[in-house]
């Protein structure tokens, strides 16, 4: 990498301390994010702001309490500090970033890593709510104690950036080798000790002790209330998902109308042809099919980075401890599944923070049966193709209830499967929950935008490179072999897509899937979404007549009996149709036994619950 | 007296004596600030079953199960809590 000869600096804090907001405030909103080698933990990673005036790298580190690592994303930072991440990841300075607010709790980090013989110098963050909270603290007694330069910083108001780098920049001329580093886990004498020297620096540096955050306290009283609290996190769940169905429908539309727009121009550019039809039919509409649903994903994650970083997240943690508890999760499994209705990936990825590896594997293992959103087209694909739209009980809408439905199966079937590993004690015993509830701040916009900046980028990218190449080749499946001349037959039923969706139909025959739907299963199951992609270019490569402009929804509803749609519905509750969860499930988990096993269930539970519709609405429907 | 902080009723004040070694969070619990001489509350209770509970030490609050709390020895003798921190 350009990078590589820069020193980097390495931000180390607990979780809390505003650690990232402090980086994005360094760093601008570019940055570079990679992997850490051999995990799919994010490595976010960037140049300082040129304007600060000095060549560095800087690393923003998973939160930590402690070099004890606890959790997966702890570990990371401990193999980062302790050089276990090769060359290609190795800080020559750290900047401890402390909480200001919380000295007591923050302070024992900084002289773990001292102890460790790195350069270092302090940021003592959110100085302003410190200050706002009537503390008074003695700046220089605090850097001789510690033997450090201490900088007073707010990411928020952005001071104390440029002494910060200063500082960092003139620690960056030292020599360190971090793969000399001797380290043992701290005995609880030493964090004892490091806990009274603590005490002691603070009786010597402080000069007035804030008052606790009140405002913490009285919300508190409010949203963790035994009725209130739960009240209040029901009507926050509702208020998200309202907010992803009817503020997300309207870009989606724009979006739609845009890619129609552009598909129809195309065509009308174009002589008809193979290329007009690899083009419109195979490329625009496939990857139009995945990007009209990324304004709902990405309200999800706006409305999830925002409780985070607010501090509420904790609160709803402690609030679902109990029910998660029973089917072997914990609290921290609410955050990742809660995620999973925008996409297993990151939620799969976000399990890291569950520091139980027995509730780390559950939640990870049940993650791909939340309802992504990249069920949603296929879900509303086939609602609005078969469910008529009358008004049930004078309330709501068919469709809408059915949707409903759909979810909830979702979410039972994920408690369900928890339940049933917990029952049979497969992922291990030893699960327990531990969190610290932070204050309550006002959710850094700047975050909360490059949080989503990388959601958005990752989305694209995905739906540009893996989705537009599947497209491709399903195109040139369904196209080639071309049929011999005075052909009868419809000409995909020559084609190697024709083949092998006739290859595995007689599976699909007992759940109601005819041999077009087995075809676009295939492709279906690199993501999702591309089923609904997929059918276009089934269905409309199979009419001959390419002028044929009805929608898909009509062919599908000519095509298809009701038992057929409601077991497709079914099947896509369950289905492992997203490769690229199990091989993110796999890095994160490392255990191919599991990950082929979770494929293999989920595979078996889709057709039995397909199954068992399609035989139930044949009878009654 | 002596008891664990699972038996510490809510809103009530007392003392860190000891958190138990040899669980995984053991150290973690030490960490986080529960150290002998410590005040510690119960300051709220999950909705229905109690469980698990938020607890005030050292100015953190932090929320844990009762099975947890459990590895906690606290005193709340009335000379121990009659003192304010």
């Amino acid at each position: 990498m350009s990078g590589s000869e820069k020193v980097l600096v390495a931000l180390v804090g607990h979780p809390n301390c505003g650690k990232t907001a402090l980086f994005n405030a360094l760093t601008g909103l570019r940055q570079k994010v990679a992997n850490y080698p051999g995990v799919t933990v994010e490595r976010v990673e960037s140049d300082l702001r040129s304007d600060l005036g000095h060549p560095l790298r800087v690393l923003d580190l998973p939160g930590a309490y402690s070099l004890n690592p606890q959790s997966e994303d702890e570990k990371i930072t401990h193999d980062v500090l302790l050089g276990g991440m090769g060359t290609d990841v190795r800080p020559g300075v750290l900047i401890v970033v402390l909480d200001a607010t919380n000295l007591r709790l923050h302070l024992p980090i900084a002289l773990e890593v001292r102890e460790l013989g790195y350069p270092i110098c302090v940021a003592l963050n959110m100085i302003d709510l410190a200050e706002a909270a009537g503390m008074q603290l003695n700046v220089k007694a605090l850097e001789e104690a510690l033997g450090c330069r201490v900088i007073p910083t707010s990411a928020t108001r952005k001071d104390g950036l440029v002494p910060l780098v200063e500082a960092a920049a003139k620690l960056a001329s030292s020599e360190f080798d971090a793969s000399k580093i001797q380290w043992a886990p701290s005995t609880r004498e030493q964090i004892i000790l490091r806990r009274k020297s603590v005490e002691d620096i603070l009786r010597r540096t402080v000069v007035v002790p804030g008052h606790p955050s009140l405002f913490t306290t009285r919300v508190d009283r409010f949203l963790l209330h035994p009725f209130l609290g739960p009240l209040a996190l029901l009507a926050i769940v509702f208020l998200v998902f309202q907010a992803v169905f009817t503020l997300g429908a309207i870009p989606t539309d724009w979006i739609d109308g845009v890619i129609s727009n552009f598909a129809s121009w195309t065509r009308s550019q174009l002589s008809s042809g193979m290329l007009s039809d690899l083009l419109v039919d195979g490329i625009i509409s496939g990857v139009g099919a995945v990007l009209v649903f990324l304004p709902q994903i990405l309200i999800l994650f706006a409305s999830l980075l925002i409780l985070e970083d607010s501090g509420y997240m904790a609160r709803a943690a402690f609030l679902m401890d109990r029910i998660m508890g029973r089917v072997g999760l914990s609290g921290r499994s609410v955050l990742p599944l809660v995620s999973g209705f925008a996409c297993a990936i990151p939620a799969i990825i976000g399990s890291r923070s569950i520091q139980s590896p027995a509730q780390r594997l559950a939640t990870i293992l049940i993650t791909p049966v939340t309802t992504c959103s990249a069920r949603l087209p296929v879900y509303t694909l086939l609602i609005a193709a078969f469910i008529p739209n009358t008004v049930v009980a004078g309330l709501f809408g068919l469709q809408g209830f059915v949707l409903t439905l759909l979810y909830i199966l979702g979410a039972v079937s994920a408690f369900v499967f928890a339940g049933l590993l917990k029952a049979f004690n497969l992922t291990g015993a030893g699960g327990y929950f531990l969190l610290e509830l932070p204050t309550y701040r006002l959710p850094s916009m700047r975050t909360v935008l490059r949080g989503l900046l990388d959601r958005a980028r990752a989305f694209i990218v995905r739906a540009g490179t893996l989705i537009l190449s599947i497209m491709v080749l399903l195109w040139a499946m369904s196209t080639f072999p071309r049929p011999p001349e005075g052909a009868t037959q419809p000409s995909i039923n020559y084609s190697l897509a024709g083949k092998l969706g006739n290859i595995v139909a007689p599976l699909l025959e007992p759940i109601g899937f005819n041999w077009k739907i087995s075809v676009a299963m295939i492709p279906g199951f690199a993501a999702r979404e591309v089923l609904v992609s997929a059918l276009g270019t089934v269905y409309a490569v199979e009419s001959e007549n390419s002028e044929d402009t009805s929608a898909l929804t009509e062919k599908l509803k000519a095509d298809w009996s009701l038992p057929t749609a409601l077991s497709l519905l079914a099947w896509y509750v369950f289905a492992p149709q997203c490769l690229a969860t199990f091989a993110v499930m796999q890095r994160e988990i490392r255990s191919l036994r599991w990950t082929l096993l979770s494929f293999t269930v989920l595979l078996v539970v889709a057709w039995l619950a397909a199954f068992i519709t399609y035989q139930v609405a044949g009878r009654f429907l | 007296m002596r008891k664990t902080l699972k038996e510490l009723p809510r809103n009530t004040k007392a003392r860190v004596v000891d958190v138990a070694p040899g669980h995984a969070i053991s150290v973690r619990l030490v960490e986080l600030g529960f150290m002998a001489g410590e005040w510690v509350e119960v300051v709220h209770e999950a909705p229905l079953s109690r469980d698990p509970i938020v607890v005030e030490c050292a100015g953190t609050r932090i929320a844990l199960r009762r099975s947890e709390a459990s590895l906690i020895l606290v005193d709340d003798s009335p000379e121990c809590s009659g003192v304010q921190s």
